[in-house]
């Protein structure tokens, strides 16, 4: 069909504005060469679906690297992004997505964060949890400038970081540390919600 | 390729455990590291132009700016030419890790970790004092042999060439050490930007060599390119 309808364009050359035109929404669903999602990366969710990182495209995402065992400052990570739910959600601007991916390759499957989001009371019509294996882990850590070790007693030591994510993939905005002061993050958030993207 | 047989090495960064008397005290602790195969050299440019070729994506015009910063391939007159046919014997550097690690899994490979790195470097405890002194003789002079053809320094006792004095070269898990920033704060602060107290890597201040290459891997970024940064490939032993 596309085919014969490029030999028509060529042939007759009247409909080329409006090929273009099509052309350029086809290649809009493609991540800028600023998106995380030019990684081909592919994750299990809460629900042992399987999930390509670039299924995020299209909305804004707030995201961070944990796992379930951590006795820490995970914890913390949580709530912090709890908290941002509620404030954002209180401004308007729920139209965010909530990812926590962990770094736990062996131990964190989805059987396992289905648990830990029931225990956090995570509302998964917003969340969603990723389960990776250890390439994708690393991959995703790698593209966020995530820094992280697995112990010898299977622990892992990482950065605190919490990510803000435009539509097409693009970091712009983090959230370094524990601290519950987010008002420059909630506001770049906010800003998000009221531009169109591409 | 050259087999390595396993075996254990002392890492750099030091280990936190408690003592006997329940305190947090950072040791040295051997790391053991099972049987592999390493790259003889470093990754030549001849051998990354066939990369290029076969793979598009990775060309310097086409790279996606989020796996390889603007710096990629800079040297190169080209996407698949070089400035100098005498450049095609020189390791390949401005490659980010991305693009390094793409061309060894290409070659059914990976980036060794730092682990196998390390533990080749310090080729069992042979030449010791050699080793010390070749690498402090380096980092005095880094560019010294910045125009070095690969193969270019003699084997270790291993078999594995030019791990000192031709580039800096990029690890699987360049990201594991969490110096810099992170280290930077009081121990309150510390928990608070990085989790995992029980287990935090700390660096010996008296190893001046070895704390170069590990500061210098904590400051990078997957998608730095530099010009004095290149990378080998590892297998595992099947």
């Amino acid at each position: 069909m596309k085919l014969i309808l490029l030999i028509a364009i060529v042939l007759f050359g009247q409909v080329a504005y409006s090929h273009c035109h099509d052309h350029e929404k086809a290649e809009a669903a493609k991540p800028s060469g600023d998106s995380i999602y030019q990684l081909p990366s592919h994750f299990q969710d809460q629900d042992g679906h399987d999930v390509s990182l670039k299924s995020l495209m299209g909305q804004p995402v707030i995201l961070a690297m944990a796992y379930t065992s951590c006795q820490a400052s995970c914890p913390f990570i949580v709530e912090n992004m709890k908290t941002l739910e509620s404030d954002l959600g209180k401004k308007g601007a729920n139209t965010f997505k909530y990812v926590l991916v962990s770094f736990d390759s062996k131990r964190d499957g989805p059987e396992k964060l289905k648990s830990y989001a029931q225990s956090r009371h995570l509302d998964l019509s917003h969340w969603t949890l990723f389960h990776g294996d250890e390439n994708a882990v690393r991959d995703l850590a790698a593209v966020l400038g995530i820094r992280y070790k697995r112990t010898e007693k299977g622990e892992y030591d990482h950065s605190n970081i919490i990510f803000l994510i435009d539509s097409d993939g693009v970091v712009r905005a983090q959230k370094v540390g524990l601290s519950t002061e987010a008002k420059e993050f909630e506001e770049t958030a906010i800003a998000l919600t009221k531009v169109k993207s591409k | 390729m050259v087999r390595i047989p396993k075996g254990e090495y002392v890492p750099f960064v030091l280990r936190s455990e408690r003592n006997k008397d329940e305190k947090a005290e950072f040791v040295r602790r051997p790391t053991q590291v099972g049987a592999f195969s390493l790259d003889r050299s470093l990754v030549s440019r001849r051998q990354f132009l066939k990369f290029l070729k076969a793979k598009p994506e990775w060309r310097k015009s086409k790279v996606a700016r989020v796996f390889a910063d603007p710096h990629y391939l800079d040297d190169w007159q080209s996407d698949l030419k070089l400035k100098s046919d005498a450049d095609l014997d020189r390791p390949v550097t401005h490659v980010s890790w991305f693009a390094a690690k793409a061309y060894c899994e290409f070659l059914g490979m990976t980036l060794p970790t730092t682990d196998q790195w390390e533990y080749a470097l310090e080729d069992q405890g042979r030449h010791k004092q050699e080793v010390s002194h070749a690498i402090l003789e380096w980092y005095s002079e880094p560019n010294s042999r910045a125009q070095s053809k690969v193969g270019s320094t003699p084997a270790n006792g291993f078999g594995v060439q030019d791990l000192i004095g031709v580039a800096w070269e990029w690890t699987l898990d360049f990201n594991s050490f969490l110096a810099g920033d992170e280290m930077r704060e009081g121990s309150s602060k510390q928990d608070a930007l990085f989790c995992g107290g029980g287990s935090l890597g700390k660096l010996d201040p008296s190893d001046y060599a070895s704390f170069m290459r590990y500061s210098f891997r904590t400051s990078l970024k997957a998608s730095y390119t530099t010009a004095n940064l290149g990378f080998r490939c590892a297998k595992e032993n099947l």
